[in-house]
Order: structure tokens, then C-alpha cells, then sequence
């Protein structure tokens, strides 16, 4: 690790720790805006970061930036980071500078925006974002748009986890007045799935480290037979079934991550989420399991990243689409055989479809 | 809490050229008929001409100092070397104790002249080594061992008994663990030391145990006044478990705790596709993305072997979620591809179905059973 990745993840581990507790989480839940959270990772630059400073951007890479998720994902941090700091990276590419407000975002080539009524459906963070980078067909052309939510009626909804995923209603939307930009279909929507499903695989692998950690802590506490239960083999073997699925999805996402850095990234995109949605319905069983009925209720707050885990394991894709899809590549254009596949540097390209 | 991230190594383009020389070796070996492709290759597959071929390639203590027949190369070129040999399922099994272990075991602990004897015969391809660990009373309670040393005139008197030794019928040696002062229950650990004991001894008795089908790789190895002479003493009288668990890092991590029934995926990979079953290969594909994330994992941990780091807790993971998947293959495949699974099939899924199966519940035993394994690593996190 650099020593700048080191201040980054030292420093945000702390405001995380500090800032996010169990009533927070809560909270947000109950729909509210956890504002204070908000304004303190605004002022650390770290909703920024990876985005040049000439853009307002905090600068540095993306293996920072996914380094920041991994320790969203880890505290749950209950605010749309994921989707902003995405978002801001969309609108740098295209030399807009960065605002610090809540952004979400939205990749959809099904439909097509004419305006000036239109309803964007299951919007993550919809009804606390200020404004929506919305990536898909807009009067029959391939277009990135930034829609302000000011004046959008939000339907809401949620998903497992309790995360906003709201229907925004807009009513009349002057479509020319909005700030927008042609683009290049396959390669954008390329890069969108690229960094959503990095971003998500790097906040699922920092949720199972909080599981492993709140499952070690409560098996050296919790006493039964008169001992703690991490004393009993059958509580051990839990506890290593869950390190050995956290330390190979942390081998998936950091080799991912450091392809995507170096511009290599192709089949280990689907191949670790594969792996990592696997894993967290693995982790967040056995966690249950080890935590026994206290585990269950809502005053522990274990099933705040279990539920997490069972949420995001289907976002991006989870392990069944990705594996049809590279399936399919591979039926179509492979000539290699499997371990050729498995070894070479440049293999064919998975493409990207319309599934965020 | 533990740190569980581990280095990412990417391969240089020098190693993958690397890889493309190892491979186009090893198939152009098989073509001419040299060797076939098996399951479990490196436990069960003994040839003498394969070992001497990858000896003479320079494939074989390939990380050593040149002055004992090594090549000097990095534990990255080395990975290769091994993952090739097990992707191909090439009977390796003669010389792959000895370049996995006790040649690293001889650089780390050994005389100059143990290192001068023993290494450059290894290098070649032409002296095989067996492990002797585990006895009929003392599996997983290793530091129980009986087999005893006593001090003799000019070397050591040994007594005792070895079981599960892999291959003792075609070693030329054994690492032999034995106690060496008397068991004590306060220091459980200490007291015992490795012996290099030469095979063809007097007062050596190799028999046989036959595997569950009936194959011959295991063997009872009884030592009776057998006698070693000084030199052949490794490392420290009374450091034995010490020398002992360092030689399992290197036994824990490998990609043959991935690999062992590789060449059954990749056959069955080749069926689906020319089927054209999608759905089918997209299950397979799930193995395969398993198998993808423990093998940086383990390519992590060969990394971190090559700078000296400390590696049992991640050794254990590897070899914990390896063994498993190797299991996991057989079970996958036998509901994507109908089988008959039969060792003397000419059909090649059959077989390696077959030997998958078959040899299957070696994976989480042999090296340390999943159990141990996992005690290991719930200390480590529990700590």
C-alpha cells in the first residue's frame, strides 16, 4: 500500500468509526438525511475523490477510491457515496466540475427520455440526491444527462437493506435546457459497469470484514457452558469459514481493482463479482448462524451489513448473469481452452448491457 | 483484527512468455507420448523420465542457488512452473516433495554438505524425497509422534514407525521427524528433530497400504536400529517442529491445493462448449471464478514466501477453500456432463470423473485436515 493510500484509508476509517453508528444507520432507514455524515466526508474530500483538482476534485486513483468504498461498505455508511463519487467521475470525463451534492445514478439503453414527462424508476438515494447523472437514450441518441431533482415527486421504495431506491416522477423537464453530452454507447456503458461493479464489490468485501469482525467479537464474549462459545470447534470453524471467504474476495477485488488501474481489466470484472456475490450469502448465513437468535433483532446490529450483503450481491449483476453472459462469450468467440483463458493477459471483451 | 489482503501479483510479460515455453514443453511431451493427462497427477503420477526432463529443462529447484543446480529464478517463475504441471496433470509426484520441501528445508536448515550431496541430484530430476510425519497413532496430533532417536557413536539409532508416507517405494530418502529427548507435556513441541534417512538403510521395511482403490502411493515405513550418521541430521537436535511447520507453509499454499482435478474442468469446459450449452458452462464458470480468486490467493502467498513474510494463517485459508473447491469440481461436473466414471475408460471425462471422485477425499486430509486448518486460523483471528 502507498503512503498516501495508507493516510486515505487511516483517515477515513477514523471519520467512519466515529460518525457512523447503529442509530444513524437507523435513522437514515427511518428516512432521514444523515446531513452531518454527509457534510463531514464532503469536507475530507472524499465524495471527490479521484476527480483533478481543477475540477474542485479531491485527486487521486481509482484503487483510492475503491479503498474509500471498502470502508463505506464496511461501517454502512448511510449515504449515497457509492453513487456520488461515480457519478462525479462521469460528469469529470466530460469537464464539469465536481459540486459536493448528493448525485445518483442511472445507466438504462431500454428506454428513451423525449420529455418533457417522464418517470426515472428505482432511483438509489432518489429522494435525498440533488440531482441524477442519467446514462442512456435521450431523443433517440446516446447521451449522458444531469437532471436536477428539485421539482421531481419522489414515489418511494427501498430495497432489503433499507437504501432509497425511489421512482422520481419529473413532470416538464425542458430537455434542451439540461446539461448533456453525446456519447460513445458501448464504451461508456463499458465503463459505467466497470466501476459500479468495482465500487460495489469493494463495499461488499468491507461489509464481510464487518461481519468477520462482529462475529469474532461476539464469540470471545458471549459465554455459554460456562465459557466463551469461540472456545467450542464447531464456533472455530465459523469463524475460519468466514476469514477464508473474506480473504479470497479481498484476492478478487484487489487483483479487479488493480486491472482496472491498469487499464487491463476484461474477464476479472465478472469473474470477481462471481466470487464475491457468491461469498456474501455464504457470510452472511454462517454469521447468522454463529450469532445465534441475538443476531435476528434489530437491536443487534449485525443485519445492518447482512442485509447489506443480501442487497448488493444482486446489484451490478450477481453471480448467475455474470456467469451466462461470459458463457456466452465464450461460446461465440472463444477458441482458447480453459486454462489458456484462465492464464492469458488479453482475452476478448465482456460487453456491457443495460442491467444497472 | 487481522489484515486479510494479501499482494496482487501481476506476471511480467518475460513470465508469460515464460509460461508459453513451460506449456508448449509439456504439450509437445504429451503428444509424443511421454505422459498422459490424470487427476491428482502430482500424488499419484510417478515417472521417472518426466522428472528427469523437467530436471534437465532446469524446472527443478528452479529458485535455488545456481552453485547447488538451481537456476536463481524468482517463487513467481517457479508458481508457473508447478501451475503448468498441474494444469496438464503430468505425473510429477516422484520429485515434488523434494523441489517443494526438502530441498527448501536442506537451503534453510542444512550442512554445506548436505546442500552439496543432496541438491544438485534434486535439481536432476533424480533423487526423490519422502515426508515422514504422521504415524498410526499421531495424525493430527502430530507432536505426539513415537518414533525415537538415540545417540550412537558417530550418528543416531532410529526406531520406530511412518504411515500415509506418499511414494517411500520410489523415494530415495525420508525427512524423518522423530523425538529426540523424552515427551514433555509443559513443551509439547520441543524435543523432537528431523533425520534425512536414506530409504535403502539396513532395518528399513517399506510395505504398501493400498489407496481405496486399490492403487499403491501410500506406504507403512518401519525403522528398526536403523542408523543415521551425523551428518545426515538436519538443522538443530531438539528444532524439529519449528524446521517442520516452515516446510508447511510452502506444502499449505501451493496451487496444488486448487489444481488437483483441473484437467477434469477443462475437459468438461471443451465438452460444453462444442455442445453449445450455455447454461451449463455457466455453472461451470462458477467454479472457474472460484478458482480464479483463490488462485491470486495463492500466487499473494507465494509472493509473500519470496519476502520471508510470515504465512501460515494464509496458508491455511488457501489450502482450506482449495481442497474444497478441488472436491467441489467432481460434484459440479457430474450434473453438467452424463458420466460413467471408470478408471479404465478410453473416454477421457469418464476418467478423470473417475479419478476425481475417487481420490477426492485425500483433498482435505492429506497436509493437514480442514479441521486442523481451521483450528489454525480461528486461533489467528481470535487472537
Amino acid at each position: 500500500m502507498s503512503e498516501m493510500l495508507e493516510y486515505i484509508v487511516d483517515a477515513t476509517n477514523k471519520i467512519l468509526k466515529k460518525n457512523v453508528t447503529k442509530e444513524l444507520i437507523d435513522a437514515s432507514e427511518q428516512g432521514e438525511w444523515s446531513g452531518k455524515l454527509w457534510n463531514t466526508l464532503v469536507e475530507a474530500g472524499l465524495v471527490s475523490i479521484g476527480i483533478d483538482e481543477e475540477l474542485n476534485g479531491t485527486e487521486g486513483d481509482a484503487i483510492d477510491a475503491f479503498a474509500v468504498l471498502r470502508l463505506a461498505g464496511k461501517y454502512a455508511a448511510p449515504v449515497p457515496i457509492f453513487e456520488t463519487i461515480i457519478a462525479g467521475w462521469l460528469l469529470a470525463d466530460q469537464q464539469v466540475e465536481t459540486t459536493y451534492q448528493p448525485t445518483s445514478f442511472i445507466m438504462d439503453w431500454e428506454s428513451d427520455l423525449t420529455g418533457p414527462e417522464f418517470v426515472l424508476k428505482q432511483v438509489p438515494w432518489g429522494r435525498h440526491v440533488s440531482q441524477v447523472v442519467y446514462i442512456g437514450n435521450v431523443n433517440g441518441r446516446a447521451k449522458l444527462i444531469l437532471l436536477p431533482t428539485a421539482d421531481a415527486e419522489v414515489k418511494q421504495n427501498q430495497n432489503i437493506a433499507g437504501e432509497p431506491l425511489d421512482d422520481l416522477h419529473f413532470r416538464s423537464i425542458d430537455m434542451e435546457a439540461l446539461t448533456q453530452f453525446e456519447v460513445e454507447k458501448e464504451d461508456l456503458a463499458e465503463k459505467v459497469l466497470n466501476i459500479g461493479v468495482l465500487g460495489k464489490s469493494a463495499m461488499m468485501a468491507g461489509a464481510m470484514e464487518q461481519v468477520l469482525e462482529l462475529s469474532v467479537f461476539y464469540a470471545n464474549e458471549r459465554q455459554q457452558f460456562g465459557r466463551p462459545i469461540g472456545k467450542f470447534q464447531a464456533v472455530q470453524h465459523h469463524l475460519a469459514a468466514l476469514s477464508s471467504e473474506t480473504a479470497v474476495v479481498l484476492a478478487a477485488l484487489n487483483y479487479a481493482v488493480a486491472s482496472f488501474e491498469d487499464g487491463t481489466i476484461k474477464e476479472e470484472l465478472p469473474l470477481a463479482k462471481m466470487k464475491i456475490s457468491e461469498a456474501a450469502g455464504a457470510v452472511a448465513g454462517i454469521a447468522h448462524q454463529l450469532h445465534g437468535a441475538i443476531g435476528m433483532t434489530h437491536e443487534h446490529q449485525l443485519h445492518q451489513v447482512t442485509r447489506r450483503l443480501w442487497a448488493w450481491r444482486e446489484d451490478f449483476g450477481n453471480e448467475m448473469h455474470w456467469a451466462k453472459k461470459l458463457a456466452k462469450e465464450y461460446v461465440d468467440q472463444n477458441e482458447l481452452t480453459l486454462w489458456d483463458f484462465i492464464t492469458e493477459e488479453k482475452r476478448g471483451n465482456v460487453h456491457a448491457g443495460s442491467i444497472i | 483484527m487481522k489484515n486479510l489482503d494479501l499482494p496482487v501479483v501481476k506476471f511480467t510479460a518475460e513470465q508469460n512468455e515464460f509460461r508459453k515455453t513451460v506449456r508448449q514443453f509439456l504439450l509437445s511431451e504429451r503428444e509424443r507420448g511421454t505422459f498422459q493427462t490424470h487427476a491428482d497427477s502430482w500424488m499419484s503420477g510417478y515417472s521417472y523420465e518426466v522428472s528427469k526432463k523437467l530436471g534437465a529443462q532446469g524446472w527443478i529447484g528452479m529458485t535455488w542457488p545456481k552453485e547447488y543446480g538451481g537456476q536463481e529464478r524468482s517463487a513467481i517463475d517457479r508458481y508457473i512452473v508447478t501451475e503448468e504441471l498441474l494444469a496438464i496433470g503430468a505425473p510429477v509426484a516422484a520429485h515434488w516433495f523434494a523441489d517443494r520441501q526438502s530441498g527448501p528445508l536442506f537451503l534453510k536448515f542444512g550442512t554445506e554438505e548436505q546442500k552439496q550431496f543432496f541438491l544438485p541430484k534434486i535439481s536432476k530430476g533424480e533423487c526423490y524425497f519422502s515426508i515422514g510425519l504422521s504415524e498410526p497413532n499421531s495424525g493430527s496430533d502430530l507432536a505426539s509422534i513415537q518414533t525415537r532417536a538415540e545417540k550412537v557413536e558417530g550418528g543416531w539409532l532410529v526406531n520406530g514407525m511412518k504411515t500415509w508416507t506418499s511414494g517411500a517405494h520410489h523415494s530415495h530418502y525420508m525427512i524423518t521427524l522423530c523425538r529426540t529427548s523424552p515427551k514433555d507435556e509443559k513443551n509439547r513441541h520441543g524435543g523432537m528433530s528431523q533425520f534425512v534417512i536414506d530409504l535403502a538403510a539396513e532395518g528399513i521395511t517399506i510395505q504398501p497400504i493400498q489407496f481405496l482403490t486399490g492403487e499403491h502411493h501410500f506406504n507403512e515405513v518401519f525403522m528398526d536400529n536403523v542408523f543415521v550418521p551425523d551428518n545426515r541430521v538436519v538443522g538443530e537436535i531438539g528444532n524439529g517442529w519449528e524446521q517442520g511447520m516452515a516446510e508447511l507453509a510452502y506444502e499449505r499454499s501451493g496451487p496444488e491445493r486448487i489444481l488437483s482435478t483441473f484437467p477434469l474442468l477443462q475437459e468438461t469446459v471443451e465438452y460444453l462448449k462444442e455442445q453449445n450449452d450455455v447454461s451449463g458452462l455457466a455453472q461451470a464458470l462458477q467454479l472457474v471464478s472460484r478458482m480464479w480468486s483463490l488462485r491470486n490467493m495463492s500466487i499473494g502467498v507465494a509472493q509473500m514466501l519470496e519476502e520471508g513474510e510470515d504465512v501460515s494463517l494464509a496458508a491455511s485459508l488457501v489450502k482450506d477453500l482449495g481442497t474444497k473447491l478441488e472436491q467441489a469440481v467432481a460434484e459440479t461436473v457430474r450434473l453438467l456432463v452424463e458420466t460413467k466414471p471408470s478408471v479404465t475408460s478410453e473416454r477421457l471425462i469418464d476418467r478423470l470423473m473417475a479419478e476425481s471422485v475417487l481420490h477426492g477425499p485425500g483433498f482435505t486430509l492429506r497436509g493437514g485436515t480442514t479441521e486442523i486448518l481451521r483450528g489454525i486460523v480461528a486461533k489467528g483471528v481470535l487472537a
